[in-house]
Formats: structure tokens, C-alpha cells, sequence
């Protein structure tokens, strides 16, 4: 029965960190609008806080902070990936546009190796946001991606290609 | 008299770019052959095109609190639009929704 309880200090955390960015997002101070806000936070981390069960292992906050050159490998990825969703909607947007719609979609399965649920989330989202792919789904063999076209498949390759190298890089994972 | 500060001149840039962009997004639905191939529109050129908009709107808004709102929607629209399209990915594909190829010569709505 206990393992059916949700769990108290990720649902905390949760809303706390909704409060801050009602308080951020409202930027009204009045008993009103915090007693709001508290409520409102509150019940979300309370009615989604079922979700924080499934994540096996804790975040790896205390690793991050304890790892300075990882917070370089970080912002280097954040800017990196920033560029690529501008590349992906430029690319999709050549493609919607093009008179004879040159798309030739499929389904890829690759395999990832990643060591942290959080680092298969990033990879997961990565691709998604970059040129051609949608990831679909993921399971303990990898993910299953939807390419818009066959270069767009390949250039993740058979295990993330480059981008899960980058993804690695960030959570302090040997390349291969 | 008239002339664009720099700001303002920055602002319209980013807004036309956004709204190329959102133009492209609602193009894709239409043309697009199957769910999945709508997916890369909405989740690709929605979200480049909402960050420009919100982005060129923040320059606008003079008043600091507002642009700081602004960029946190921005950061917010980037972390969950590939969540919401992965969600919808995964339903369809548990729905068993078909996915198109390029050597069937109709669509599955029969569009094309």
C-alpha cells in the first residue's frame, strides 16, 4: 500500500517550483493572487504527482553541481539545440512549401544506451526538435522515431548518432 | 519623424519571422498526407514560430516584468511542445493510426 502513495518530497519540490513561476508569471503579491497561486500549484503536483513513481532513479542535481564541466557541456548543447529547432522548422517549412511536397516518411527504431531516464528524456526531446524526426515512442530497447525523409533518418543512424554523443557528454557519459 | 528605433526595427523582424513561420505550420496541416507528417509541422514550425513571436513581442513591451513573463513562455513553449507532440506520436501509434509512405499514391483521408 505505501508504494501506491504518492511520493512527498518530488510532489513538494514540484509545487513549489509551480508557485515560483506563478509568482513570476502573475507578479502580484497580495493575499488574493498567492492564496491562488498555492492552491492552484498545489493541486497540480498533487493530481500529476502519480507520475514521479515511475522515474527509478533521482535526479542527478547533486551530480550536476558537483560537476563543473558538465554545466559548460550543458550550455553548449542548450545553444546547439536552439540552432537546430530553427534548422528543423526552416527545413520543414522548405518542404511543406515546395510545390510537389518531396516528404517520403518512415519509422526507425534506434537503439540508446543512455545511463539516466533524465539523459533518454533530453535525447528523446533532442530529436524531436531537430530536422526530420519525431520521436514516437521509447522502451527498454531504444525509441521508435518517424522520420520525414530518408536523410533525416539517417542522419541518426542506428544509436542517436551525434546528438546522443552530445547527450552523453552533458550527463558525464563515456562517448563511445 | 516616423523612423524605426532600432528596437522596433529588431521586433518586426522577429514577428515576420514568427509568423512565416505559424504560416508554414497551418500550410503543413493542410498539405501534410497523414497525422504523423502533421506532427513535424506543429511540433517544429510552431514552436520556432511561437519563440520568434513571443521573443519580438518581448522587445516591444517596455515594461521589464512583461518581457521577463514573456521569455519564461518562451522556455515553457520549448519544453513542452515536444512533450505534447511526443504524447500525441505515442497515442496515435498505440491507436494504431497508419502511417503514410511515399509509394502509396493516397493519403489515408484520401487527400493527396
Amino acid at each position: 500500500m505505501s508504494d501506491e502513495r504518492r511520493p512527498v518530497l518530488p510532489v513538494a519540490v514540484a509545487a513549489g517550483l509551480l508557485f515560483g513561476f506563478w509568482i513570476a508569471l502573475s507578479g502580484k503579491l497580495d493575499a488574493f493572487h498567492l492564496s491562488l497561486g498555492l492552491i492552484t500549484a498545489a493541486a497540480v503536483a498533487l493530481a500529476t504527482g502519480k507520475l514521479y513513481r515511475a522515474a527509478p532513479r533521482p535526479m542527478p542535481a547533486a551530480e550536476f553541481a558537483r560537476a563543473p564541466l558538465r554545466w559548460r557541456h550543458f550550455l553548449t548543447y542548450a545553444v546547439w539545440l536552439v540552432w537546430q529547432i530553427f534548422r528543423s522548422a526552416i527545413q520543414v517549412a522548405k518542404l511543406i512549401l515546395h510545390p510537389r511536397l518531396p516528404i517520403a516518411p518512415r519509422m526507425v527504431r534506434i537503439a540508446d544506451d543512455l545511463p539516466h531516464p533524465v539523459a533518454r528524456l533530453t535525447l528523446a526531446h533532442s530529436i524531436t526538435l531537430t530536422p526530420g524526426t519525431v520521436t514516437v515512442d521509447c522502451d527498454d530497447e531504444g525509441m521508435v522515431v518517424h522520420a520525414i525523409d530518408p536523410e533525416s533518418a539517417g542522419s541518426l543512424g542506428a544509436d542517436g548518432g551525434p546528438m546522443a554523443d552530445r547527450v552523453r557528454a552533458v550527463f558525464g557519459a563515456r562517448a563511445r | 519623424m516616423g523612423a524605426f528605433t532600432l528596437t522596433e526595427g529588431f521586433a518586426v523582424l522577429l514577428l515576420a519571422g514568427g509568423l512565416f513561420f505559424i504560416l508554414a505550420a497551418v500550410i503543413g496541416i493542410l498539405r501534410l498526407p497523414d497525422f504523423f507528417t502533421r506532427l513535424h509541422a506543429m511540433g517544429k514550425c510552431d514552436t520556432a514560430g511561437l519563440s520568434l513571436s513571443l521573443l519580438g513581442l518581448a522587445l516591444l513591451a517596455g515594461d521589464p516584468a512583461v518581457t521577463v513573463k514573456l521569455v519564461l513562455v518562451v522556455v515553457l513553449v520549448a519544453l513542452a511542445n515536444p512533450t505534447a507532440t511526443h504524447a500525441l506520436a505515442r497515442a496515435a501509434l498505440r491507436a494504431g493510426v497508419k502511417v503514410w509512405r511515399a509509394d502509396e499514391p493516397v493519403g489515408p483521408a484520401g487527400e493527396r
